[in-house]
């Protein structure tokens, strides 16, 4: 064995640099966490004083943790059925075969997801403004007054919910499309001799042959909503209140506004869990399929 | 026949208003940029600028804030980081497919478990530890902890493993070409498609990142655009045309990627969904 990884010395040397940065900057770090988890610090003082298990008790208490959690459901309820449901109705859609240009609609449906979240954000701040803002504009037209879409705690979530349905369900009607092309189409002429009309061919035939590509729709889409921390910051920076926080948001503010590195850090393993139950799956599922 | 033509203007037209819906957000960006804050956002909007398309908000950009370097700083992280990860990332994941050495499934396991482990939950540790080491507004800072991502690997691993015939490794042994001569002569080259689609999801996640550059730069002249433009629009009554402007510069670059390689991207993104 010794001999063998001697001789074999360079497949070591070639895999190494990869190795050295994760250890540094991902092992490290997750195991430096856990130890700043059990302290109080500020991030200033000389040593953190360490506490136990005090912070994730005081976790269990904290309303507002519980809030950041809450909202990310509610965010996630208003994302993700109905993103998972229109990339599928987009992409069947382009995919049928009497729709030209296939390529133009790629190519458009696209152009969010390439673009920054800062950018991004910062362009629906303007779309959603109280006074003078694009969609309050329109509103205006059929008669309905501004509603106050980053102002007030009933619309903040709905307006995240807003920005990152314009923003990615481009990128997952393409995914969606991807996995329709690989249908045969013997399928559905089958289907059209037997005289099956669209929704039945949409329903009975479309939908149970993508239901890979839709699980993995929403599993990327679940890790998204977790991770969406630029955009909201831009778009409401969480408020008003904490109606719009979630869990990430709460974790930056705790370690960069208030100082409370220990109490952050506890809450990011919290996080950290999470995260690796969804992408448990999602590592899962994409290994069956290799 | 005439339900048929119907049905297909409606498709039509649904696509139609989704390319519009998905456009217009970007044109209001652009003409935006050139207008002043009580156009933007107005009860009576006009479409294009009252004043024509007067630079005004790009000289105000630059006139008080060094956005031109941060420009350039996003420019040298994001050429470092797709460089490095093509390179890094095909080097391991050739290693991983080609190769036999003692270990090498563990080794695997663990690189695959890294995927598991999410920068947003191990923000505040690399803060600390980046602080440490004297790395706050450095350039290093920003490059190295990203320079080899674990799904490059995957991906690099994948094109290897049915890429590169290993008759022609073992043709190359036989003849006496050392490893390391074998794996730039030989195998780099065949990985040339794998490594440039990696190279372009690589640039794209690297010039938007967002959340890394926010916790590691503190001096306005080391920001990335995108934590440029996140300080300009932060206080509660930014100069929307100015911030509009930053936004227009911020994507050029990636637009331009995006006309110029339309096919090679799309074919990137669902290479790296995994599908």
């Amino acid at each position: 064995m010794l001999g063998e990884m001697k001789k074999k010395y360079y497949c070591y040397l070639w895999i190494l640099p990869f190795f050295i940065l994760f250890f540094i900057f991902q092992l490290y770090p997750m195991i430096y966490g856990f130890f700043l988890s059990l302290t109080r610090w500020n991030g200033f003082d000389p040593t953190p004083t360490i506490i136990g298990f005090e912070n994730y008790l005081t976790l269990a208490k904290d309303r507002i943790f519980w809030e950041t959690l809450w909202n990310t459901v509610l965010i996630w309820l208003m994302i993700v059925p109905l993103r998972a449901f229109l990339s599928l109705l987009i992409a069947s859609i382009i995919n049928s075969p009497e729709i030209k240009g296939k390529g133009i609609y790629s190519f458009f449906l696209l152009l969010p997801n390439i673009t920054a979240v800062v950018v991004v954000a910062v362009i629906f701040r303007i779309l959603l403004a109280t006074n003078g803002g694009t969609i309050n504009n329109l509103l205006g037209i059929i008669g309905i007054a501004p509603v106050k879409w980053l102002e007030s705690s009933e619309f903040s979530k709905i307006s995240i919910a807003i920005m990152q349905t314009w923003k990615a369900t481009g990128y997952f009607t393409i995914i969606m499309l991807a996995g329709l092309q690989k249908i045969p189409k013997e399928i559905y002429e089958a289907a059209d001799i037997d005289g099956a009309s669209k929704t039945k061919r949409f329903f009975r035939i479309t939908a149970p042959l993508v239901k890979d590509v839709t699980f993995f729709v929403v599993l990327m889409s679940t890790i998204f909503v977790f991770q969406n921390v630029g955009a909201t910051m831009i778009l409401t920076n969480g408020g008003p209140g904490h109606s719009s926080t979630n869990l990430i948001l709460y974790i930056y503010n705790n370690a960069f506004q208030y100082s409370k590195i220990g109490y952050a850090s506890s809450m990011s393993y919290i996080l950290f869990m999470i995260l690796l139950f969804i992408s448990y799956f999602s590592v899962k599922f994409n290994r069956e399929k290799m | 026949m005439k339900k048929i033509l119907k049905a297909e203007h409606v498709t039509y037209l649904f696509l139609i208003t989704l390319i519009v819906v998905t456009v217009i957000p970007f044109l209001m960006m652009v003409l935006g940029s050139f207008k002043q804050d009580y156009e933007i956002l107005s009860m009576n909007p006009k479409l294009l600028p009252r004043e024509g398309f007067m630079l005004r908000e790009y000289n105000q950009l630059f006139d008080y804030w060094p956005f031109w370097r941060n420009m350039l700083n996003s420019t040298i992280v994001t050429t470092i980081t797709t460089v490095g990860a093509s390179f890094f990332c095909a080097l391991a994941g050739i290693t991983f497919a080609k190769y036999r050495f003692p270990g090498k499934e563990g080794l695997f396991l663990v690189a695959l478990a890294s995927m598991m482990i999410p920068f947003e939950s191990i923000v505040v540790p690399t803060y600390i530890l980046i602080r440490t080491l004297g790395g706050l507004n450095t350039y290093w800072a920003l490059i190295v902890p990203k320079l080899i991502p674990p799904f490059g690997i995957f991906l690099m691993r994948q094109y290897a493993y049915s890429g590169i015939p290993d008759s022609m490794l073992e043709a190359a042994r036989i003849e006496g070409a050392g490893e390391w001569r074998i794996m730039t002569g030989i195998s780099f080259p065949i990985m040339k498609p794998a490594m440039i689609s990696l190279a372009i999801l690589t640039f794209m996640n690297s010039w938007n990142d967002f959340f890394g550059p926010l916790i590691l730069t503190t001096k306005s002249k080391m920001f990335t655009v995108s934590v440029a433009l996140k300080s300009l629009a932060d206080p509660g009554q930014p100069d929307l045309g100015i911030v509009l402007a930053a936004a227009t510069l911020s994507v050029i670059p990636i637009f331009i990627m995006y006309a110029a390689f339309n096919k090679q991207m799309l074919q990137s993104m669902l290479e790296g969904s995994g599908k």
